[in-house]
């Protein structure tokens, strides 16, 4: 009798056991749902090593909360628009504040040697550009942009003024005297401009050695090329996620020009430098993702403050490669391995 | 000789009443005006879009088998891109609607062709959520772009429960209580988006 009451017993602990590992009447252990939700992006992060043809060589801090914009000046001086002011590097990476101004600065450009107005700046501010002189004195402020203006990006040539507005997806052309002299872009079936398409605000435009003028039209994930008038000339580019192409929806975010008029290209989601030669052909990387201090698993937050920012890019007369990184508030220079 | 009690007259009575009265009124409507806000007001568990980061965790933690959170899409941030990172896998070969380049592993996102404009093809990407299991692949895939595409608990599916078992496995605490009569949310960046749509 009493053995069968210790087999009760151990019977009934048994089940007990069992019973409080197996069950979960919390569902803490979850719905047995399979976890395959992981987003794998190791073959668009891993590049291989041939292909990347530059070295980081020094960087340089910044002390500004926010970054926005980098530009090269006279004398290949680095200048970097954040906060509210604009700041400039020396070589010796010493920096000082150049100018204030009056709202936060989304885009810069200096007035190079050629340009009617040697180191000038050109900064972009809500929906006006603000002009100084070389020593930071306030020269003017340019209105008469639209309530839908959204200015990404400034491009001077010899003697105008081009701002990209993504807000009514043209780049305006201004003269120096800051009037408007004419729109860029604007969808025109009876002239064949198809238009920009942007579905972010990332519109870059540069101008190219020779005075050209090229804009980034990211929706169609390729570089366009335009006259001062705004006849479209030509345009590169293809989308895709293999190396030589434009990834996702809008790319590329952010566009250089080098001396020898090849272009730099800087790519949002997957971030990557490229280089292609003057006719859109893929040369090589300059960094990609591990490169600029991204590792996969910051791209699978979603979380917008957890997203990995976009590098803005500029170049210096020697054709070193400046990359602003907003994630470490650092410039990162980059420089040919064949001329190392 | 009359008391003291005989002598109060009319106009000493009305007032006194007078008092009286305004005294209950009042107690009378700051009880209300405690009891009002002492009431229960129905909560409703709801994901902060801000604050997801896409872990997963909601489908395989919601007691339902098909978990009862689900992906959302919010139009006025979408760029109808003909690409999209959130529909289309990292790795696809081609831009069709072949399983092998969806992102989503039970085909829940429907791309439909919307119009061709400036040599661009535009499309529109909806959620079938009968299909949607809440595993946020595509918030994922989105916020690389755009971030249009988040997770919300579904309050016709939610069973409510006081302890919720994704809350508990939330690495983020993105699930929050929400009153019933708001029982969504949008993220922060939405909100202006939306109401310029509206005033159109």
């Amino acid at each position: 009798m009493s053995s069968c009451i210790g087999a009760t017993l151990f019977a009934a602990v048994v089940v007990g056991t069992y019973a409080l590992y197996r069950l979960d009447p919390w569902a803490n252990r979850g719905n047995d749902s399979p976890t395959r939700s992981a987003l794998d992006l190791q073959d668009q992060f891993s590049i291989q090593p041939q292909l990347i043809h530059y070295l980081q060589t020094s960087e340089i801090p910044i002390p500004l909360d926010v970054v926005r914009a980098i530009a090269v000046g006279l004398e290949d001086r680095i200048y970097v628009a954040g906060d509210r002011t604009v700041y400039r590097f020396g070589s010796d990476g010493a920096g000082e504040v150049v100018l204030h101004t009056d709202g936060e600065p989304t885009c810069l450009a200096i007035g190079f040697n050629r340009h009617v107005a040697p180191g000038t700046f050109y900064v972009g501010v809500g929906k006006a550009i603000e002009v100084f002189l070389p020593n930071g004195e306030p020269l003017a402020v340019w209105h008469g942009l639209s309530d839908k203006t959204v200015l990404t990006s400034i491009a001077v040539s010899e003697n105008d003024i081009y701002a990209a507005d993504a807000g009514e997806r043209v780049v305006i052309r201004f003269n120096p005297q800051g009037e408007i002299a004419g729109q860029i872009g604007r969808t025109d079936p009876d002239r064949e401009m198809p238009g920009f398409i942007l579905p972010s605000a990332y519109f870059d435009v540069a101008i190219g050695p020779d005075g050209e003028l090229y804009a980034v039209n990211p929706g169609a994930r390729r570089i366009e090329e335009y006259t001062s008038d705004g006849m479209l000339e030509g345009f590169w580019g293809k989308a895709g996620t293999a190396v030589d192409a434009f990834f996702g929806c809008c790319n590329p975010a952010h566009m250089a020009i080098l001396p020898d008029g090849r272009f730099v290209t800087s790519e949002k989601g997957i971030p990557r430098i490229k280089v292609y030669n003057g006719f859109g052909e893929f040369e090589c990387v300059v960094a990609g993702p591990s490169e600029l201090g991204v590792r996969d698993s910051a791209t699978v937050d979603a979380r917008l403050e957890k997203n990995t920012q976009v590098f803005d890019i500029a170049i210096d007369s020697q054709g070193r490669i400046l990359v602003l990184d907003p994630n470490t508030k650092r410039i990162r220079i980059f420089e040919s391995r064949q001329e190392k | 000789m009359p008391n003291a009690t005989q002598t109060k007259n009319r106009r000493g009575f009305l007032g006194d009443s007078m008092r009286v009265a305004g005294a209950l009124a009042t107690c009378s409507f700051f009880g209300y005006l405690a009891g009002r806000k002492g009431r229960n007001r129905e909560l409703l568990w709801q994901i902060d879009p801000d604050k997801c980061m896409g872990c997963g965790n909601c489908a395989t933690h919601c007691v339902l088998d098909i978990s009862a959170v689900k992906a959302v899409q919010c139009f006025p941030m979408c760029g109808y891109c003909d690409i999209c990172t959130g529909y289309f896998d990292v790795g696809y070969t081609e831009l069709d609607t072949s399983a092998e380049n969806q992102l989503c592993p039970t085909s829940a996102i429907v791309r439909t062709f919307i119009e061709s404009k400036a040599g661009q093809r535009f499309y529109e990407y909806t959620i079938d959520p009968a299909k949607c299991i809440g595993c946020a692949k595509c918030v994922k895939g989105c916020a690389l772009m755009n971030g249009s595409l988040y997770m919300q608990v579904m309050h016709d599916r939610c069973l409510g429960c006081n302890e919720c078992s994704i809350a508990v496995a939330c690495p983020t605490e993105a699930f929050c209580r929400v009153p019933a009569e708001a029982p969504y949310l949008m993220k922060r960046q939405a909100i202006p988006l939306v109401k310029k749509f509206s005033i159109r």
